[in-house]
């Protein structure tokens, strides 16, 4: 398991602050937000320590949106929510407020507060032609995921990998900001 | 969808045709109503950045923000917790590819990924969609998730009944982890028959 000793999630993780835990397996972890936009709300979040989405491997992906999943239908069936939202904030201009790969779960009922909202921008056909032209481009290079669960030692790994604060890669950059 | 000019009755029998309908019924009934599954088959135009065997990535027409991507099963589902786990897996693979492909395309300097189950947590169209929204400083959005405070007591009784509804067991210990269940085992039909039906009348606007 890598874990960042900074790094609040790693320490929820670690049981060295308390929570209030739903959900755990071998990669995955799911806690109440004792300050959630709604009673109910969730956050999943990776054992190992990612700063953003790009970072967490396909399988853990996989595993950490199953979870997700399975806790949207909880809220349904166990707290009467008439919606649910599943929302990530992967980098400070997207909310993200902690460097720690999180997935929200949250409860939702009508006139509850919580916008997730937005106003739709007016784009020319020429300017939609070139986004869609370059995000093309780009995902030519999207291969097969790694579908199959792998049973690495790196996950069994009894003793933490403890990552220094200088240790993150380059494409993380965004992320030296946060807290 | 027909945003339709019908008398109530019609409504009325079309609500009462709808709550008689098994759930495979319900899934082609909808599915043949479905603008997202008629651009998924190519019938109705659209600008698609991703395609492969499950999955059809397409240009939001409503952008949030230029390269707003719609991720869309190209299996019909009208929400989530209908979705079976591996192909939750995939879509959610193939979510961060496209995030990724955002940073190094087309300069975002983050994304959100932002799924809407039900009308209440702002779901629009009948056919699940992830939505990845590429971002910058001072764009102009501005999500609000409001901190609301817990007793404690609140969070226990809550956290009690999502763990029972997960079948996870509550340990006495407050240290000690939930033992872990098993993902793949099918859970409670029933129970989510019921809200997938209501949602998926009022989905389809006849509430």
């Amino acid at each position: 398991m890598t874990t960042r000793e900074s790094c609040i999630i790693c320490q929820i993780v670690g049981n060295k602050i308390p929570s209030k835990k739903i959900y755990e397996d071998e990669l995955a972890m799911a806690v109440l937000d004792v300050n959630g936009a709604n009673p109910g709300h969730c956050f999943v979040m990776p054992k190992n320590h990612y700063p953003i989405i790009e970072q967490v491997p396909d399988v853990e992906i996989g595993r950490l949106f199953q979870v997700s999943n399975k806790i949207s239908s909880a809220i349904f069936e166990s707290l009467g929510a008439q919606g649910t939202n599943i929302f990530v904030a992967n980098g400070i201009p997207a909310g993200q407020t902690v460097a720690h790969f999180t997935i929200n779960v949250i409860p939702r009922k009508e006139n509850d507060g919580i916008n997730l909202q937005w106003q739709s921008k007016q784009l020319s056909e020429e300017e939609m032609s070139t986004v869609e032209l370059k995000l093309k481009e780009q995902t030519k290079n999207i291969g097969h995921f790694e579908n199959e669960e792998k049973k690495t030692a790196k996950i069994h790994a009894t003793k933490p990998v403890i990552l220094s604060d200088e240790e993150e890669e380059y494409f993380t950059k965004q992320m030296r900001r946060l807290p | 969808m027909p945003e339709q000019n019908i008398s109530q009755e019609q409504l009325r029998a079309l609500q009462e045709k709808i709550k008689q309908m098994s759930p495979e019924e319900l899934k082609e009934f909808q599915k043949k109503q479905c603008i997202f599954c008629q651009i998924i088959s190519g019938k109705v135009q659209s600008r698609k950045v991703y395609e492969d065997d499950k999955v059809v990535a397409l240009l939001d027409i409503n952008p949030a923000n230029p390269g707003h991507v719609l991720l869309l099963t190209k299996e019909h589902y009208s929400i989530m917790p209908q979705i079976p786990d591996d192909e939750v897996a995939y879509v959610f693979m193939a979510a961060k590819s496209l995030s990724n492909s955002m940073l190094r395309s087309i300069d975002a300097q983050g994304t959100n990924i932002i799924v809407a189950n039900g009308i209440a947590a702002g779901q629009r169209a009948q056919h699940f969609i992830t939505h990845i929204i590429p971002r910058k400083d001072n764009d102009g959005i501005n999500f609000v998730l409001p901190q609301k405070t817990m007793e404690q007591g609140e969070i226990e009784a809550i956290g009690n009944k999502l763990i029972a509804a997960l079948g996870g067991v509550v340990e006495k210990e407050e240290e000690k982890p939930i033992i872990p269940f098993k993902l793949q085992e099918p859970k409670k039909k029933e129970a989510k028959g019921e809200f997938n039906l209501d949602d998926i009348s009022r989905l389809l606007g006849v509430k």
